[in-house]
């Protein structure tokens, strides 16, 4: 987390009221609020939402007591800003359901007994950091990233990049357990889904 | 005894140590026994790996965007300081 190395420091200058800081926390933080913001109330409040939780954000810096990290923060007062406005707008939330449960790696891939016909193949960039040195690779992943449903976006996201535990993540998004696991299986089978076809051909 | 199709279901929650008990041995004796599966989990997890640093790196907005958002607090926040003095 690119907050973490001065997190400390960068708390004393929000709580300062340093406007640069606080500028340097929404570069950061913006998009992953409205992601989040995203998943819980739809597109067309999320960047609504996220300004409001900004606002929040904005005035409670001062007594942010850093009893968990900002991020952490954050993020549970944007949930907060979509699910009041999810009521307000006596909207109910579908966008983080699943809409069907499915086998998630193709069955083709399997005999009758469940063992691999089409086994993975071999990966020659082996290694994240062999991959994030291949340029048309990393635009690859960038377009997969840009593509993911807005569940799966945020669910990996709070995961993966986040690093929050499985049932924060459900409370935050207002999904069961089970699902955010499905979820969360289904955007990194979409990623490993295009690394493996940029391995085997070069391209997208 | 799980099959390869059974573990590329339970390949994630594998990653972040969810299972416990016998489903934990099951997983991990499957492992020892196939190296596909090996692979399709070793594969998985650099997946992940490297589409959150990537994600870290995008997922960010310009500068002109949080000038935007922050002239916007700004003035929300006069115009309830003019309402309520
Ligand atoms: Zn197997």
């Amino acid at each position: 987390m690119s907050l973490a190395v001065n997190e400390q420091e960068l708390i004393a200058r929000l709580k300062a009221g340093d406007n640069n800081a606080f500028k340097h926390l929404i570069s950061a933080y913006h998009l992953k609020l409205v992601i989040v913001a995203r998943a819980i109330v739809g597109d067309v409040f999320a960047e609504d939402v996220a300004q409001e939780a900004w606002a929040s954000i904005y005035k409670a810096i001062g007594h942010f007591e850093g009893r968990a990290s900002l991020s952490t923060w954050m993020i549970q007062i944007v949930s907060n800003e979509a699910k009041s406005r999810l009521r307000r707008e006596k909207r109910h939330s579908s966008f983080g359901d699943i809409d069907e449960v499915r086998p998630e790696v193709a069955a083709e891939n399997f005999d009758g007994n469940g063992h691999w016909v089409n086994p993975p193949a071999h990966w020659d960039i082996n290694t994240p950091e062999l991959m994030l040195q291949e340029d048309q690779l990393r635009h690859c992943i960038e377009h997969t990233l840009t593509i993911l449903p807005e569940n799966q976006k945020a669910v990996f996201l709070l995961r993966d990049v986040e690093q929050r535990d499985l049932d924060d993540i459900a409370e935050l998004l207002s999904l069961s357990e089970a699902n955010v696991r499905v979820i969360l299986h289904r955007a990194r089978l979409q990623l490993m889904k295009t690394i493996n076809h940029y391995q085997e051909t070069g391209e997208c | 005894m799980l099959n390869c199709k059974q573990f590329t279901d339970l390949a994630s929650e594998h990653i972040d140590h969810e299972h416990t008990g016998w489903k934990r041995v099951e997983v991990r004796l499957h492992l020892i026994i196939c190296r596909h599966c090996r692979r399709f989990n070793r594969h998985l997890d650099r997946s992940r790996q490297t589409g959150a640093t990537i994600a870290q790196q995008v997922w960010r907005s310009d500068e002109g965007t949080s000038d935007l958002i922050f002239s916007r607090i700004i003035a929300a926040a006069k115009n309830k300081n003019d309402a309520n003095p």
